[in-house]
């Protein structure tokens, strides 16, 4: 692999190796925690914070972990890591952990963690794994908070909780917007997940798998 | 010694083991007072949401309250403590009085008898505290809202809240639950504030202190005020409402001390 500069391993999981979109990792997360931008914001950032020092604290240690418990050390690290910031949210943003509740437990066994653990911070320097594991948490923050405008916007009519379409009240003969009942569910994210994955193939040809 | 020697991997295993746990104990116990200070006003959120004290919007629905406006709401809240079996109060008793933050930890419990009636049973739950908070909300010495704790068993989970009385300790101003695991979109719609709005105005308690309110089947409330609509789809969560709202209301709960509020001996 030719040295990649540091913007390259910041920027590159955002757009053109995007971890979800086209590893197609951490959907599960990405269902669960999207029906609002407030609550999709604050997974983004604890993700990005967990794969960010996970990648860190794993590079960190590369050199002396044994490859037979190697998983293992990984999982406690980045364990740990949700724990701590599990703990922080619980702490300063009470409401919005008490609507994440278990997901933000479940960050543990969010593929993209691991996955950059195990891929890349086993092999590379603790700056540039850092770097990496921002990135990913980006490229992960930056489909999140897609999802969650659109669900958001159409399930609820507002954006942050602030009104953007006016509901339509037959009482009161006010707004207009109906809600779409979908939106709210979580199988609307796989929709527009895979609308995403197609309008990103188009215009990039490269991603396409090959058949057969 | 080598990396990938036995010893060399106990070593690294026991020395991350460490590490780590330190990084964790060290953040819990650091943030523990925060943490502690955040339950605090959240259940103070909801006393004063089961109050029906927190302020509205023009379409009623409650506005998001910042914590300094909570803390200075809840000011008004007078808490006291009272024996459940006599409804006496016992926080500014003579002898040895409860105070009311040594519930928190861990209360004294007494068995319910298993030969009461079904009406003063607490569904399967065995024990119920033997002396309880009780949270009013007074308008010029007389007692305006009444805030009462109850729990008990929904479909999964034990679910917690608060029941609010108006002064006349027999008609419901709001109900509230702050913990419960039911299912989201079934059981879970008791969050609903479309669902929690039948509650207020409804009569709960009759003048000699029998309990009139019932949670019946959605669609089934037979024309009957006292009846409220349960939830489609959570028929066990309905139950368990329906369950802990009578009991906690009822001679087996807070039956004695309404009945003194009603005589007035908690005015003034």
């Amino acid at each position: 692999m030719a040295k990649e500069t540091t913007k390259e391993i910041l920027l590159s999981p955002v757009f053109t190796n995007n971890p979800i979109a086209l590893q197609v990792l951490g959907i599960c997360s990405a269902l669960a925690v999207t029906s609002k931008m407030d609550k999709a914001l604050t997974m983004a950032l604890a993700v990005t914070v967990v794969t960010g020092f996970s990648n860190l604290s794993v590079s960190l240690v590369r050199k002396f972990i044994p490859s037979s418990i190697r998983i293992i050390v990984q999982m406690t690290i980045i364990a740990s890591l949700v724990i701590i910031v599990d703990q922080f949210l619980k702490a300063y943003a009470f409401n919005i952990s008490k609507e994440l509740s278990v997901f933000v437990g479940l960050i543990i066994t969010n593929c993209i963690v691991m996955g950059r653990a195990e891929a890349y911070a086993m092999k590379h320097e603790p700056g540039m794994s850092f770097l990496d594991g921002i990135g990913n948490g980006l490229g992960y923050s930056l489909i999140l908070l897609i999802v969650a405008f659109f669900r958001e916007l159409f399930g609820f009519g507002t954006l942050f909780g602030i009104t953007i379409l006016p509901l339509y009240d037959a009482v009161k003969d006010s707004g207009w917007y109906t809600t779409n009942g979908l939106m709210v569910l979580p199988p609307s994210a796989f929709f527009i997940i895979g609308i995403i994955i197609w309008v990103l193939r188009t215009f990039r040809p490269d991603q396409v798998e090959t058949e057969g | 010694m080598r990396r990938d020697s036995v010893g060399g991997t106990f070593l690294v295993a026991a020395v991350l083991c460490i590490v780590c746990s330190i990084a964790v104990s060290a953040t819990a116990v650091l943030l523990k007072p925060t943490q502690v200070e955040n339950e605090k006003l959240d259940q103070q959120k909801n006393i004063l949401a089961a109050a029906g004290a927190l302020p509205k919007d023009k379409e009623g629905k409650v506005e998001d309250v910042s914590d300094a406006k909570i803390t200075e709401l809840y000011n008004s809240v007078e808490t006291i403590v009272i024996d459940l079996d006599t409804g006496e109060r016992v926080d500014n008793r003579e002898e040895d009085p409860i105070a009311a933050d040594s519930l928190d930890d861990k209360p004294k419990m007494e068995k319910i008898p298993t030969d009461a009636p079904a009406a003063e049973k607490l569904g399967d739950i065995k024990e119920r505290p033997k002396y309880s908070q009780v949270f009013l909300l007074k308008k010029e010495g007389q007692i305006d809202v009444i805030v009462l704790p109850f729990y008990g068993k929904g479909l999964w989970s034990t679910m917690k809240g608060f029941i609010a009385l108006e002064g006349d300790a027999q008609t419901i101003k709001g109900l509230t639950y702050y913990s419960h695991g039911e299912t989201p979109g079934l059981g879970g719609e008791v969050d609903n504030p479309d669902w929690k709005a039948q509650w207020p105005g409804t009569q709960a308690v009759e003048d000699d202190g029998k309990v009139v309110v019932s949670v019946t089947k959605a669609g089934q409330t037979g024309g009957i005020d006292t009846n409220i609509d349960g939830l489609s789809g959570a028929t066990i969560t309905t139950k368990g409402v329906d369950t802990m709202v009578r009991y906690w209301l009822g001679p087996g709960g807070f039956g004695p001390f309404l009945a003194k509020v009603r005589k007035g001996d908690f005015n003034g």
